[in-house]
């Protein structure tokens, strides 16, 4: 009925309803936990990283300008204890640059200038001898500043080196001792801080931002660099940022009197390793407990609700009884009432009436022309007054509380009978009463002549019902130790607000006259009374069906 | 055949006079009693062969005055007249030793007969005697 599609979608709502606050419920914590655990983690992780680079980036800018300042060092002492005249002739300097090689591999070759900035002695493996540098920059830096040491330049030889170059005033006349140094050396010592360390890169730069060293590629070095240039600034510095698609964490430190930038980078990809396990860890715990709870809780949630519907739908087809039991009881008593007050004056009408017919016998009436036609009123009267009379005792019937007379009842027999009864009625009608009976029908302990009234109530409807041309079916089985028993018409069927109102006493669709409307509301009353449910399916066009189903036994129940 | 002494017994008057007239045009000695206290103190002055008592009336019911009636004169037959279209009442008026009852509003052909049968049984227990 509509009523239960109604319950349905309120519990099939309340249901989404609930499965939905149980994920809201159940996700948030789960996400949260996940989400602040692995926030922390991270933030951990990448904290061991910048400290580790940071370390690094301290230990190699000590390194390296110890090494700058060592080799400047070197370079004046030499400047400052030989001549310039001792120094210009080649195999003094020849000596002079053995003696320093065999303690110091980084110097790779070894000049002297004279104040025009042109190469008097030259050792080396290149051939520099005679050298005009008077406009390179690093001489003009050098006869500023007395020491200087140079960015990485091609110079004459084509390859990317750089010098360190010292200034001594001898007599009044500047000179130079010159020398250069192998980057390589330079690299060795970024090489070595990023020993064993995955996607690390470590990186010198020019104050302009060229290359000056690179571990990654030598090509890159003296190309530009995109690294934008932080002002200056002692000490370390760490950064976090992008370079193309590579998310990096770098150290970063001013070197060579802030001429150059070291950067040591660290591509998080490789260190954060750990971090994406963990992150794929977290992912599948959490998709597994997901899952875990979305099919437990929907599991649940059916299970409950199905069980809470069916309990609601149970609860109010009871409270319909119950509703329906206290009508009958209700207008049971009204109709009690009613028929004492209306038998009454039917009786003073019947005897009225049969008294003017007693008087009419009498000879001098009996000739008056209209005789007849009083006593046909007399007998009319009496007629309807028969008729109210039924009525009323069919009201009555309705009303009593009739003693129920308890037998072991064989229901197929009951059955035959009421075939028996009506049969000859149906016949005239041109239907068939067809008995479908099941043949070891246990016999139940039941009130045989009350169920006899349903029986023939519920028949005689169907007969009235299909009218002409039909099939009546009279089906019993077993159920649950008890009966049921159906009775089926071919007739043309009851919409559903008919179907909702056949128990109500004196609703009826025969014509006024013919029926009370009180067959099947007593009906109703004696099977719920013999503890057992009279029930109605019908489609129009297609037929009715009665449903009784009666228990094994009543006795318990109308004791109780 | 004897005319049978018959006591009615109803509180509705219009009922009651024109069911005692139809008896009387049937050969029936009817004497009539608008309440049971009435018809109590008629038993007691007079004999009667068939008492009809209407089982609802005010004051003394048809019930109470059956016991008086009954006790006055044990030999009375007693028909109740019922207006519940129900054996109950019927029932317990038999039960207190009514001889049959006849449902209101009643045949008077159905009256005649059950009235004649307790007249019957009447006659037949005091031949037993």
């Amino acid at each position: 009925m509509t009523q239960e599609k109604e319950l349905h979608r309120y519990y099939a709502r309340l249901r989404t309803k609930f499965i939905a606050i149980i994920f809201f419920i159940a996700f948030i914590p789960l996400i949260l936990l996940g989400g602040t655990t692995y926030y922390h983690y991270s933030a951990t992780v990448k904290e061991k990283i910048r400290k580790e680079l940071k370390l690094i980036a301290k230990n190699r800018k000590d390194t390296i300008d110890l090494f700058l300042n060592d080799r400047a060092n070197s370079l004046s002492v030499l400047a400052y204890t030989h001549t310039f005249d001792y120094l210009g002739k080649k195999e003094n300097l020849h000596n002079v640059f053995q003696l320093l090689k065999m303690v110091d591999s980084a110097f790779q070759d070894m000049g002297v200038i004279n104040s025009n900035g042109k190469q008097v002695a030259y050792i080396g493996p290149y051939h520099l001898t005679g050298k005009q540098y008077s406009q390179t920059e690093w001489f003009k830096a050098v006869m500023k500043k007395n020491v200087y040491i140079s960015d990485v330049f091609l110079g004459f030889r084509k390859v990317p080196h750089f010098i360190i170059a010292v200034k001594r005033i001898e007599n009044g006349k500047p000179w130079i001792l010159r020398t250069t140094i192998d980057i390589n050396m330079i690299n060795h010592f970024m090489c070595t801080a990023l020993l064993g360390k995955h996607g690390a890169d470590a990186y010198i730069l020019s104050r302009e931002g060229t290359y000056q060293i690179s571990t990654a590629d030598n090509d890159l070095i003296l190309t530009k660099s995109e690294f934008k240039m932080p002002s200056v600034f002692r000490g370390i510095k760490e950064m976090e940022g992008c370079h193309g698609e590579k998310a990096l964490i770098c150290a970063i430190a001013w070197l060579k009197n802030n001429d150059w930038l070291m950067v040591i980078e660290q591509d998080l990809k490789y260190e954060l390793s750990p971090m994406v396990r963990v992150k794929n860890t977290a992912l599948s715990i959490f998709i597994i407990s997901s899952l875990i709870i979305i099919i437990s809780t929907i599991l649940i949630t059916k299970r409950v609700f199905a069980r809470l519907e069916k309990v609601d739908r149970e609860k109010s087809q009871l409270s319909e009884q119950l509703v329906r039991s206290d009508r009958l009881a209700a207008i049971g008593k009204l109709a009690s009432g009613i028929a004492h007050e209306i038998n009454n004056p039917l009786a003073v009408i019947s005897e009225k009436a049969g008294w003017i017919g007693d008087l009419l016998t009498e000879e001098d009436v009996k000739n008056s022309p209209n005789y007849s036609e009083l006593i046909k009123s007399t007998e009319d009267i009496k007629k309807h007054v028969k008729r109210g009379k039924k009525v009323i005792s069919r009201l009555m019937g309705f009303a009593r509380k009739e003693e129920v007379v308890y037998g072991n009842v064989d229901i197929n027999s009951v059955l035959d009978e009421t075939h028996d009864f009506l049969n000859k009625k149906a016949i005239y009608q041109n239907i068939a009463i067809m008995k479908e009976f099941h043949e070891d029908l246990p016999s139940i302990v039941t009130d045989g002549a009350q169920l006899q009234q349903v029986f023939i109530n519920i028949v005689n409807n169907a007969i009235d019902a299909i009218n002409k041309d039909g099939v009546i079916r009279l089906i019993t089985k077993g159920r649950d130790g008890g009966v049921l028993i159906a009775i089926a018409d071919t007739g043309p069927g009851m919409p559903e607000e008919v179907q909702e109102k056949i128990f109500n006493p004196f609703f009826t669709t025969k014509p006024v006259g013919k029926g009370t409307g009180l067959g099947l509301s007593t009906s109703y009353g004696i099977v719920e009374k013999l503890g057992g449910h009279l029930t109605v399916e019908s489609e129009v066009g297609k037929g009715t069906t009665f449903y009784i189903t009666l228990p094994p036994s009543c006795e318990q129940k109308t004791k109780g | 055949m004897q005319e049978i002494q018959m006591l009615l017994v109803d509180d509705e008057d219009d009922f009651r006079t024109t069911l005692a007239n139809r008896l009387k045009l049937r050969k029936i000695d009817v004497t009539d009693a608008a309440s049971g206290d009435e018809a109590i103190e008629m038993v007691k002055q007079r004999s009667f062969d068939v008492a009809v008592i209407d089982v609802k009336m005010p004051g003394t019911d048809g019930i109470e005055t059956l016991k008086q009636v009954k006790k006055i004169q044990p030999a009375i037959e007693i028909v109740m007249l019922t207006g519940h279209a129900s054996i109950e009442s019927g029932m317990e008026a038999m039960k207190l030793g009514a001889y049959d009852y006849v449902m209101k509003p009643c045949d008077i052909d159905e009256l005649l007969i059950k009235a004649g049968d307790a007249y019957q049984h009447r006659l037949l227990k005091e031949k037993e005697k």
